[in-house]
């Protein structure tokens, strides 16, 4: 895999992106100032634990939050633009269109009494007049660009006479029915099988290629980001703790919140005692509260290291990692355990 | 499917047998003695014995049962002592009465019930939300006697706009038995649309919810599609039941609102059989509400699985 290209505008921008929650304890601090590009062509993975607010930054964009309970601020650039503080017809106009989203459990994301014809045509029918014909030639197509065969027939299935995989390759081809110039895979491949998931990764990388879209991978599965992620973003209590290439952020991760994380995956030629590799292996504990953030670097109550005294009072700013590493190699901590200058 | 209907069927034949044997104990349990009752006080006693002779009065009460079940399982459900009409007649004569008002009393109840459900489950905890909450409470402690006489003084007394009571049958004025109908229709409309006011509420709540509405929205189709096909149209799987129940509840005759407004329907023919003592007529009426109910349930269970795809009834065995 290579590095994102540096060159040529990013498809979406998005700068110092807040969301919070109004809760009866307070405001729940969700998303606390992310900032990421995605290049057409290149796929960007989003990596943290449930919670750490990966999926809501997506939906944040989208405006697909309740807006009674949700805030959402900072920037998000879209094809020139500006997605956040848009009116529902805007965004509506934006979404299918402009980025599609795929999300994690095809069960429960189609409607369970309506037609696999009914739902694709829906996302066709919401940007252009299209005839009942024309829908059904085009939801064929799409059905068999997904790799589901017998398209025909498929079309007046109902989502409970599919498989998971199946399901989700419905879920895909709706996606793509706004041919959308971005993608947003939300954990879309963690309520499936594990064969199942190699073929749905497969099969976006596929259309990737095909569509030139812009793919963000939201995941917990650092497995899945290896295969697939040009550029990777670890996240963490709403924040940015370390960003890079994929080969680069796998070979020499700085933050020990990633090494925590990547702790389970063997590590090759490790230059580290072993001794200090076992204390990151495990990580006690449980993300924060996002009503009652810890002081400082979020992470330092749960972290290994604490390097340093302003891990408890400074949140660390994200700073590129030394030139030896690639220049996308960012990373928000105290501890230069690393070989960071 | 067929074989799922059959099998209904058949096991409602069995619910039926055990609801004529309570109806005709619980008969046997109130005191008071049908034939003086039509006959009254000062009868001559050659009459009144021939007459108890001629109902089988006098015969054990197994054997009345017995006698009862063989005429109405050949669709004789007996004479009335007080009138000495067949049972079936006078049924048949109120049933179009009553399903008027049944059918216009659920058009009133689901015409307050979606729009109101909907709004409040849209605005949750806003003013709207909580006027449909008071108001529904209100209409559920509201007597049906007293919305009734309300209803008649105003719209009958004061403005004079509307009849205060009785029925034309459609098929002699089509215009005034909609006249007729509006009043009681409002009357017992009013409880059954606050009951499933609130089913709708939180049917919506739980539908908006879902991720598929969400998948819907992220398509970037209209508030209004989404609300339509994705809230709207799952949230009334549901609400088929509730409103089944509701319908099944008002075709069985709303004793109080046919008497306030002199709406000769099956409550009201119901209620004065209790009165006479007449046992044909009373176990015939009871007889035909188990059947109303059991018929409405199968409608609606069927119903369920032209909603919702995912019931399939071949599959039970």
């Amino acid at each position: 895999m290579s590095s994102p290209p540096t060159d040529g505008a990013p498809l979406l921008s998005v700068r110092d992106l807040q969301v919070s929650f109004r809760t009866r304890r307070g405001p729940a601090r969700v998303v606390n100032g992310l900032s990421f590009d995605v290049h057409a062509g290149c796929t960007l993975a989003v990596v943290g634990e449930s919670g750490s607010g990966k999926s809501v930054s997506s939906l944040a964009l989208l405006g697909l939050l309740p807006d009674a309970v949700a805030e959402v601020r900072g920037s998000a650039v879209f094809g020139g633009d500006e997605l956040i503080g848009r009116t529902e017809e805007q965004l509506r106009r934006v979404r299918g269109a402009g980025i599609g989203m795929v999300f994690q459990d095809p069960m429960t994301s189609l409607n369970p009494v309506l037609t696999v014809e009914r739902q694709i045509g829906e996302a066709l029918r919401a940007h252009e007049k299209v005839s009942d014909e024309g829908v059904r030639s085009r939801a064929a197509e799409l059905l068999t660009e997904v790799g589901i065969p017998d398209a025909a027939s498929r079309l007046r299935a109902f989502p409970h006479q599919l498989s998971g995989g199946m399901r989700q390759r419905v879920m895909i081809a709706i996606a793509l029915a706004g041919n959308p110039r971005v993608l947003i895979a939300d954990e879309a491949t963690t309520a499936l099988d594990v064969t199942v998931q190699a073929q749905i990764i497969e099969l976006v990388a596929r259309l990737q290629e095909e569509h030139g879209m812009g793919v963000v991978w939201i995941t917990h599965d650092l497995g899945v980001v290896a295969g697939i992620a040009d550029h990777v973003l670890v996240m963490y209590a709403g924040r940015c703790v370390e960003e890079g290439a994929v080969d680069d952020l796998f070979d020499r991760p700085e933050h020990p919140y990633t090494r925590g994380l990547l702790g389970a995956l063997p590590v090759v030629d490790d230059p580290r005692p072993a001794r200090e590799r076992d204390d990151l292996v495990t990580m006690p504990g449980l993300p924060p509260d996002p009503v009652d953030l810890p002081a400082g670097c979020a992470f330092h109550p749960r972290c290994p290291v604490r390097a340093d005294a302003r891990c408890a009072t400074e949140v660390p700013p994200l700073a590129a990692v030394s030139a030896d590493h690639g220049e996308a190699h960012r990373v928000a901590t105290f501890y230069a355990g690393g070989d960071r200058a | 499917m067929t074989r799922y209907v059959l099998r209904r069927l058949l096991q409602s034949v069995a619910v039926l047998l055990g609801v004529s044997i309570l109806v005709f104990a619980i008969i046997q349990l109130v005191p008071g003695d049908p034939i003086r009752a039509a006959l009254g006080q000062q009868a001559d006693p050659e009459t009144y014995a021939a007459l108890r002779e001629r109902a089988g009065l006098d015969d054990p009460v197994p054997l009345q049962f017995v006698n009862w079940l063989a005429g109405a399982a050949t669709g004789d459900l007996g004479v009335s002592f007080r009138t000495g009409e067949t049972v079936l007649s006078q049924i048949l004569a109120r049933t179009p009465a009553t399903l008027s008002l049944a059918g216009a009393a659920i058009v009133v109840a689901l015409l307050i019930a979606i729009p109101l459900g909907t709004i409040s489950a849209l605005h949750p905890r806003s003013p709207v939300d909580w006027f449909a909450s008071l108001s529904s409470q209100a209409g559920l402690s509201v007597p049906d006697f007293w919305l009734g006489i309300l209803l008649i003084l105003l719209f009958a007394g004061t403005l004079g706009w509307l009849p205060s009571s009785g029925y034309t049958p459609f098929t002699e004025d089509p215009v005034d038995w909609a006249r007729h109908l509006i009043l009681p229709a409002i009357t017992a409309g009013v409880s059954s649309g606050s009951i499933l006011t609130r089913f709708v509420r939180s049917s919506v709540l739980e539908s908006l919810g879902q991720d598929h509405v969400r998948t819907a929205r992220a398509k970037g189709m209209r508030a209004r599609d989404v609300l339509t096909w994705h809230v709207l149209r799952n949230a009334l799987v549901p609400l088929v039941t509730v409103a089944g129940v509701q319908l099944a509840y008002l075709l069985s005759g709303v004793v109080v609102v046919e008497y306030v407004f002199a709406w000769p329907g099956l409550g009201q023919l119901a209620f004065q059989a209790v009165e006479s003592r007449d046992y044909p007529l009373l176990q015939g009426t009871v007889l035909l509400f188990a059947v109303i109910f059991l018929v409405v349930n199968l409608v609606v269970d069927l119903a369920y699985a032209r909603l919702d795809p995912r019931i399939s009834y071949r599959s039970a065995r």
